[in-house]
Order: C-alpha cells, then sequence, then structure tokens
C-alpha cells in the first residue's frame, strides 16, 4: 500500500512529478549520448592512430621510444618482421622509417619529417590514402615518389608530377635524393598538410647506406580493436633481445593518457550533471512536504511510524527517479541509434590538431556502451533515492501534534 | 476496569514570550465501554487532553496511562505503535488519506499492524457495511460527502478494535440529519461492539447521548457528570 500511496501521490501532482522526472530524464538523456559518442569517437580515433603510426605492438631500436632520436633504427627490418609474421601468420607486419629532412624544389625548401611506408600495407591503415586531392597512393613498383601535403605543395609551388628533393640526415650524414611527386593531400590541419611527406621505404632506405635494412618500427597489427595480451610475448620471442618491444599503451602513452582525462573531465561534468537533476527531485519532495505536512501527520496519528512516512516518502523519490531514469534511458537509446548507423562527419570543421601526427577519419559514430548506460541509469536512481534522503528525514522527524495544527 | 487514568497532567506551551497552560493538573480517569463526552469552552484544554491520551503530545508534567502504559515515558516510535494497536482517532475535518478509496482507507490501520491482505479486506469491507457504506468501497473521499467522508473516518477509527476512540468534535462540519445519523452510529458501536469513546464536543445533540458528561475549564475537570 505505500507503494500505491506513494504512486498515487506522485500522480495527484502531476506537473510537479513531471517536472522533477523530466529533469532526471534530460539528464539522462544527456549523458547517455555523450557517452556514446565520447566513446565511439576514443574507440575511433584511437584504432586510427594506434594503426596509422604504431601498432596494437611495436618493435622500436633500444631507446627510441624514451628519446625519439630518428638515428636509432632496427637494421635488418625485413628479416625481423617476416620472424614476427611466421611465428604469427595472422597479424599484419609492416615497417616505417622516420626521418628528418628537407624537401626542396626549383622555388623554395622547406624542413619537413619524412616518412617512408610499406605503400600497400599502410594504405590500409592510413587515412591519408583517403584524403588525396590530386595524383595518386604510392606504388611499390614506382620507388622514387613521394605523397606531400597541399599547403607543402603550394609551398614549394610545385604539382602532381613535378619534381622535388628531400635531404636527409642520418649520424650527421646528409644524403639528398630526387623524388617525383605522385599525389597530394589535403588533412586539414596545417601542420600535417605543410610539413608531413611520405615516400615508399625503399626508397627511403637509400638515404641511410650505412645500416642494412634500416626502420623505426616493425608495427605489428591485428584484425580486432584490441589485441590480445599475449601478442607482446609472441613478438618479443620472435625478434629476440636487442630491441624494446612495446605495446600501443606503452609506444603511446600521450593518446591513453588524454583519453582518460577527457573521460575523467566528462565524468565529473556529468556527475555534476546528475546532481542538478536531483535538485529537481529534491524540490518536488520538499513541496510536497510543506504542501502535505497535515496529511503526513495524520498518517502518523493513524500509528505510522516515523521510518513509515520517510519510507514513504523515499519510494516517492524512488517512483520519480524510475520514472526519469527509464525515460533518459529509452531517450539516450533513441538518439543514440543514428550515430551509429550514420554518425557524423566533421570534415567541414575540421581545424583540430591530429593526435600524434596522424591524419584522423573525420566521420565520427557513437558506439553502445552498454555498461556505462546502465551504469549512469543507476546512478540517477540512486541520486534520486539521495535527494529524498533528506525531505524523507524531515517528514520522519514532524511531530504529529504540529503537523494536525497546520492547515 | 480503568483504560485511561490521568494524573495530575500539566501541559504548558511557549507562545512567544507567554507560556499559555493548557492543562493545569487534570485528573481523570476513563473506563472501558464508556461513551463519555467532553465539553467546555475553547482553550479549556479538550484537543489536548486527547492529544495526551493519543499519544500525540506528551504532558509537562504529571502521567497519562493508556492500557496500563506510561505515554509520557515512551518513543516516538512507542507512541506510533500505541495508537496503532490501541486507538482510533476520528477528527473534525475528517483526515482521510486523499489517494486512497474508502476501503483502502479503512484497511490502512490494519495494514501498519501487519494484517494479511485477506484479512484487512474481509475486515474493511464488514465495517463499511455496518456504517452504511456497502458499495462505496471503491471511492475516493474527494468522490463522497462530508457525511460519508466521516463515516469512513468512523470505520478506520474502530477497523482494529481498539481500545479507545478518541473522536475531536467530530459533528462540527455535519448537518443535522447526518449528525443525527453519525451519533446513533457511534453509539450503536458502543453499545454492539463495546467500543469505548471519548469526544470532545459543542454539541448539544451529542452531549444528551452521551452516558458520561465532563467538563472542562481552565485546564481542569469542573464537572464530570454520569448519567
Amino acid at each position: 500500500m505505500i507503494l500505491r500511496m506513494a504512486l498515487r501521490n506522485l500522480i495527484r501532482r502531476p506537473m510537479q512529478s513531471f517536472l522533477a522526472s523530466g529533469a532526471v530524464a534530460g539528464g539522462l538523456t544527456l549523458i547517455l549520448w555523450t557517452t556514446n559518442f565520447q566513446d565511439g569517437a576514443w574507440v575511433l580515433m584511437l584504432d586510427d592512430v594506434v594503426r596509422a603510426s604504431a601498432g596494437h605492438v611495436v618493435v622500436q631500436a633500444k631507446g627510441y621510444q624514451e628519446s625519439k632520436d630518428s638515428d636509432l633504427l632496427v637494421v635488418d627490418s625485413g628479416a625481423l618482421a617476416e620472424k614476427v609474421r611466421t611465428a604469427n601468420p595472422e597479424v599484419t607486419v609492416m615497417r616505417r622509417l622516420s626521418l628528418a629532412g628537407m624537401i626542396a624544389s626549383p622555388d623554395n625548401s622547406v624542413a619537413v619529417a619524412i616518412n617512408g611506408v610499406e605503400a600497400e600495407a599502410e594504405k590500409a591503415v592510413s587515412q591519408v590514402s583517403k584524403m588525396m586531392v590530386d595524383g595518386s597512393w604510392l606504388q611499390a613498383d614506382k620507388p622514387g615518389e613521394v605523397l606531400i601535403g597541399s599547403k607543402l605543395a603550394k609551398r614549394l609551388q610545385v604539382a602532381v608530377g613535378d619534381k622535388v628533393v628531400v635531404t636527409a640526415v642520418h649520424e650527421g650524414e646528409i644524403q639528398a635524393m630526387p623524388f617525383r611527386v605522385a599525389g597530394t593531400f589535403k588533412i586539414g590541419n596545417p601542420a600535417m598538410d605543410s610539413f608531413f611527406v611520405l615516400a615508399s621505404l625503399s626508397t627511403l632506405q637509400e638515404m641511410v647506406p650505412t645500416l642494412n635494412d634500416p626502420a623505426t618500427q616493425i608495427a605489428v597489427q591485428v584484425e580486432d580493436r584490441n589485441a590480445p595480451p599475449e601478442l607482446k610475448g609472441q613478438v618479443r620471442a620472435a625478434v629476440g633481445e636487442g630491441h624494446d618491444v612495446l605495446t600501443c599503451f606503452e609506444a603511446l602513452p600521450e593518446i591513453f593518457k588524454m583519453e582518460k582525462l577527457d573521460k575523467m573531465g566528462a565524468l565529473f561534468m556529468w556527475a555534476f550533471l546528475g546532481i542538478l537533476a536531483s535538485i529537481g527531485i529534491l524540490n518536488v519532495l520538499l513541496m510536497s512536504l510543506f504542501q502535505r505536512t497535515r496529511e503526513l501527520g495524520m498518517l502518523q496519528a493513524m500509528g505510522m511510524r516515523p521510518s513509515g512516512v520517510i519510507q514513504l516518502l523515499m519510494t516517492e523519490g524512488l517512483l520519480l527517479g524510475l520514472a526519469g531514469a527509464t525515460l533518459g534511458f529509452a531517450l539516450g537509446l533513441a538518439l543514440t541509434y543514428p550515430m551509429v548507423e550514420y554518425g557524423f562527419d566533421y570534415a567541414m570543421m575540421q581545424t583540430a590538431a591530429p593526435v600524434s601526427g596522424v591524419a584522423l577519419n573525420t566521420l565520427m559514430k557513437s558506439i553502445y556502451s552498454w555498461d556505462k548506460m546502465f551504469l549512469w541509469t543507476g546512478f540517477h536512481v540512486l541520486l534520486a533515492v539521495l535527494a529524498s534522503l533528506w525531505p524523507a528525514l524531515r517528514a520522519g522527524r514532524l511531530e504529529a501534534v504540529e503537523c494536525m495544527r497546520s492547515q | 476496569m480503568a483504560i485511561v487514568q490521568i494524573e495530575k497532567a500539566t501541559r504548558h506551551y511557549q507562545d512567544g514570550e507567554q507560556v499559555v497552560e493548557a492543562l493545569r493538573g487534570l485528573d481523570l480517569t476513563i473506563e472501558q465501554g464508556e461513551f463519555t463526552a467532553i465539553m467546555g469552552p475553547s482553550g479549556s484544554g479538550k484537543t489536548t487532553l486527547l492529544n495526551l491520551i493519543g499519544g500525540m503530545d506528551t504532558p509537562t508534567s504529571g502521567r497519562v496511562t493508556v492500557s496500563g502504559k506510561e505515554v509520557s515515558s515512551m518513543s516516538k516510535t512507542q507512541r506510533s505503535d500505541l495508537r496503532r494497536d490501541h486507538i482510533g482517532f476520528i477528527f473534525q475535518s475528517y483526515n482521510l488519506i486523499p489517494v486512497l478509496t474508502a476501503q483502502e482507507n479503512t484497511e490502512f490501520v490494519l495494514l501498519l499492524q501487519g494484517k494479511s491482505e485477506e484479512e484487512r479486506g474481509s475486515r474493511a469491507k464488514e465495517i463499511l457495511a455496518a456504517v452504511g457504506l456497502a458499495g462505496m468501497e471503491g471511492r475516493r473521499p474527494a468522490e463522497l460527502s462530508g457525511g460519508q467522508q466521516q463515516r469512513v473516518a468512523v470505520a478506520r477509527a474502530i477497523a482494529t478494535k481498539p481500545t479507545i476512540v478518541l473522536a475531536d468534535e467530530p459533528t462540527a462540519n455535519l448537518d443535522s440529519e447526518t449528525k443525527a445519523e453519525l451519533i446513533g452510529l457511534m453509539r450503536r458501536m458502543n453499545e454492539e461492539e463495546g467500543v469505548t469513546f471519548l469526544f470532545s464536543t459543542h454539541d448539544p445533540e451529542v452531549i444528551d447521548v452521551a452516558r458520561r458528561v465532563v467538563t472542562l475549564r481552565d485546564g481542569r475537570v469542573s464537572t464530570d457528570e454520569r448519567r
């Protein structure tokens, strides 16, 4: 009967109850939608970053991770990559060579970061291949080609088919080689469009003549977004000692720290939003307490214990919270659906810095973070119950005789 | 057998700077099966007396004993339990729970006592029929007339077969026909069910049917007439 009374008490003040539940529902809807979007965006972004700038596991020269010294290179990288492939045929293994240098045309010269990649393998994981504005992607059988950003092309005053000279420095030795511009890309970020150069690995390796088959990293990638935990051990066993073998979390700590900070910031904001919504419930129950003082006194006069009065008010808070949370969950789910199916393409407003120097997919999609959705929904119900605690305790402290005097 | 014993009860209230002495050493004993009217002018202490007996309030000094239990030394929860198990209340303004039907209002105290749904249902139906509300069990207070609401209040008060029913001016808001019916109903309950009634009133018609009339003046019993 307590439940029946609580329910009917809420129904007899429909506007107040609707507003209180609505505040919970609105807050929860917003939280669920943004949580799902944030999680989806991070999953895609981390996948892009992990695949394009490292791998689920990466093999590097000892000390490279700490110093980022481009002179620290893995030698005999092809043989090492083959060992990894042989040990685990299901993984994709690719090599990259990053050098600092200059690119020059007859009109200008610019300091750039030069990246040597295995053309076909890289095309599969790099978003740059989808952002070509002119020409075509690197081809394995045309080694002397480079891809440059549209801004860099403008500064050098070159177009597809023009020749440029790339100069790289390794251990103090300067090497220069002519290349032909195979294509230009536009990522939308000034830094990447002005200073990022892609060339085929084999050609770039010729600019490091003192080392045999050098690479900055050997990236090991799996089909799934999350690599199995034993992958690092398998790669370590295949390549042996003498190299650093790192998971993506170890190789790209900044990006994962950024994810954690971003989610932590959102968590505080959302918790605050939830608390604000629960204040609506507190308000409704306090109003109800003032409006029903005589009635609550009468319940006590009939023999209801103070704990019974507390239970009644808290049941009302619980019902308000449940109604709001159910509605919020349904709305949050409904609004998430189009973001999961179709996503949001922010290409038209892309001015943000690339993450870890990687061009990102501009189509962001949400995911259903079921665990968080249920947690936030439960959190809102809990907040509603907590918000009802104070009015309920106040009601429990009322003296029947005083209540009966009130009008 | 005395079911209520009041010895030298005083009750003082602070009203701003002033101390109001609502009861000034009142002595009263109520026996089982009595049908007693308390009368007296406004401010004579009638409602305060009912509140002390009902455990809604505690005396400033003196003793109030109901069914052998001293009310003044009880905790708030113990006083709630006393009301639940031993006392029925009828108020001037009915004070039914607006969101519950006549049946549910009547069942309410039985629910607090932990009675089973079946027992509650049959007892409420029986009592509502006894007070002339058969067929109106599903109506909420807003769908009943003043007299019908007061009948539900009587049904609720006697549903648990309490030791005593305290009624604070139960006929004040009723027309003469309804009033006569209610008085008849309370008398019938007193005679047939043995329910003890103690009610405060100014109403001469109610006083006429009372078998004992206690008059209060300035917080004390001034006359106590048994008929």
